[in-house]
């Protein structure tokens, strides 16, 4: 259990639907890890959250071993589905395609605070308020 | 199996959500985030198998981040890097990495998939590298294994606390233990020793659970102790060591940092344990302990 990390990858991959392909197969295994191992674990760990994208750290240590920690879902994720749209906008500054209260922008800036680089929810909500401007996506209310 | 494209794209913190999101909108079963290091900026990478209409998809891409620029959540040029990388087996290539390593003149620890021809003597043990720590590779797995492998006697009673993989428990039973248990806290690492020990057909010796020195499988005292856990734990139960080992056991100790030994040698020296044998490997230092005279009288009383 003495553990040392030699490397920390950042992944974004579909709950419940890791494959060894690329991003997965070749960030993992440019390490020496075992890709199918952590396809297994994170496909049990986010079963029930099919259809978001979530974030997740994997930790390699230097037996080529490794660990990982899921994240709350990106907030262009949840922006998506709260507003129902399958796609953000390609043109952010033309075309807006969706809405989202001020209210929602508040509740997924609470999901978000622990994995946020930010003190308060003031701050936290700014953040997803940028991430809804970014993606044609506006706030009323 | 076909060849795959990489999309790496630059951004800040007011475009990745967006870039992210887009490179999965344009196929890619997710994205790699790249810390900025030495001056150098962060970015996102999307795959997509080549083929694919790759430039459509670089430009909406620009299109995205000129809408950005048009919001002011981005300035200057996109900068996107696109590479080509040739089809691979992804599930497998990792396996490359990983070849049987000779840990003392009796003792192999392989991957499943290799193959060698040992002596007739010699014990070949089988790890599937995943997530539980002991793939063999580290100097304080090995460390353990040739302290074991000096130690040990037909039919001896072995703890192993912190098995991991199961290595050093799989590697006792196989060099004649009579009883093995093996304990860690971590679910995973339980759960990977077991598919391990069942992988070398050591179930009906070895028994592994999830829990610590108090897990009720735990039980009397053992000749042989087994411990590669970390400075900090083997600290924190060093008060309990000398309750688990036989009058003349050996309590085996690794994961310990070369400039730390002398700390756990007195700390356990204090609980009435004498170092016996010391070794290092790189940065590492591993020790073998053994009741002293006046603990072994105050037990007998």
């Amino acid at each position: 259990m003495a553990k040392k990390v030699v490397a920390v990858v950042k992944l974004q991959v579909p709950a419940g639907n890791a494959n060894p392909a690329p991003p997965v197969g070749s960030a993992l295994g440019q390490h020496g890890v075992n890709p199918m191992e952590f396809c297994k674990a994170f496909n049990a760990k986010t079963q029930g959250q099919e259809g978001l994208i979530i974030p997740v750290v994997v930790t390699v240590y230097a037996d080529r071993t490794f660990t990982f920690v899921t994240k709350t879902p990106p907030a262009a994720v949840l922006l998506k589905r709260e507003a129902g749209i399958a796609k953000a906008s390609g043109q952010p500054n033309r075309m807006k395609i969706g809405r989202v209260t001020r209210e929602q922008v508040r509740q997924i800036a609470e999901l978000k605070l622990p994995d946020l680089n930010a003190t308060d929810l003031d701050a936290a909500m700014s953040m997803v308020e940028g991430t809804a401007r970014s993606m044609g996506i506006e706030i009323v209310g | 199996m076909s060849d795959w494209v990489e999309i790496q794209v630059a951004v800040t913190s007011g475009t990745e959500e967006a870039v992210s999101n887009l490179l999965c909108e344009l196929g890619s079963n997710g994205v790699v985030l790249v810390d900025g290091e030495h001056g150098t900026g962060s970015s996102v990478a999307g795959y997509i198998p080549a083929g694919e209409r790759i430039h459509d998809k670089v430009r909406r891409i620009r299109e995205l981040w000129d809408g950005l620029c048009g919001l002011g959540l981005a300035d200057g040029d996109c900068q996107i890097a696109i590479r080509h990388l040739p089809a691979s087996d992804w599930a497998t290539e990792w396996q490359g990495r990983f070849v049987p390593i000779q840990v003392s003149d009796r003792l192999i620890v392989k991957p499943p998939w290799a193959t060698v021809s040992g002596r007739a003597d010699q014990v070949v043990i089988d790890i599937l590298p995943g997530m539980a720590f002991g793939t063999g590779e580290h100097e304080t797995t090995q460390l353990c294994l040739r302290a074991l492998d000096r130690t040990i006697r037909p039919g001896d009673r072995v703890l192993d606390v912190g098995t991991g993989s199961g290595v050093l428990a799989i590697a006792a039973a196989r060099l004649g233990a009579g009883e093995v248990t093996a304990v860690d806290t971590d679910d995973v690492a339980v759960e990977n020793a077991r598919s391990n020990i069942v992988r070398n057909r050591m179930s009906d010796r070895v028994h592994v659970a999830c829990g610590s020195l108090d897990h009720p499988s735990v039980r009397g005292s053992y000749r042989v102790i087994l411990s590669n856990l970390d400075t900090r734990t083997i600290l924190r139960l060093s008060a309990a060591w000398p309750s688990r080992l036989d009058p003349d056991g050996t309590l085996i100790l690794s994961g310990v940092l070369s400039t730390e030994g002398e700390e756990v040698v007195q700390s356990l020296r204090a609980q009435g344990l004498d170092v016996i044998q010391q070794a290092t490997m790189g940065e590492w230092w591993s020790g073998a302990m053994r009741k002293s005279e006046e603990l072994k009288v105050k037990s007998e009383e």
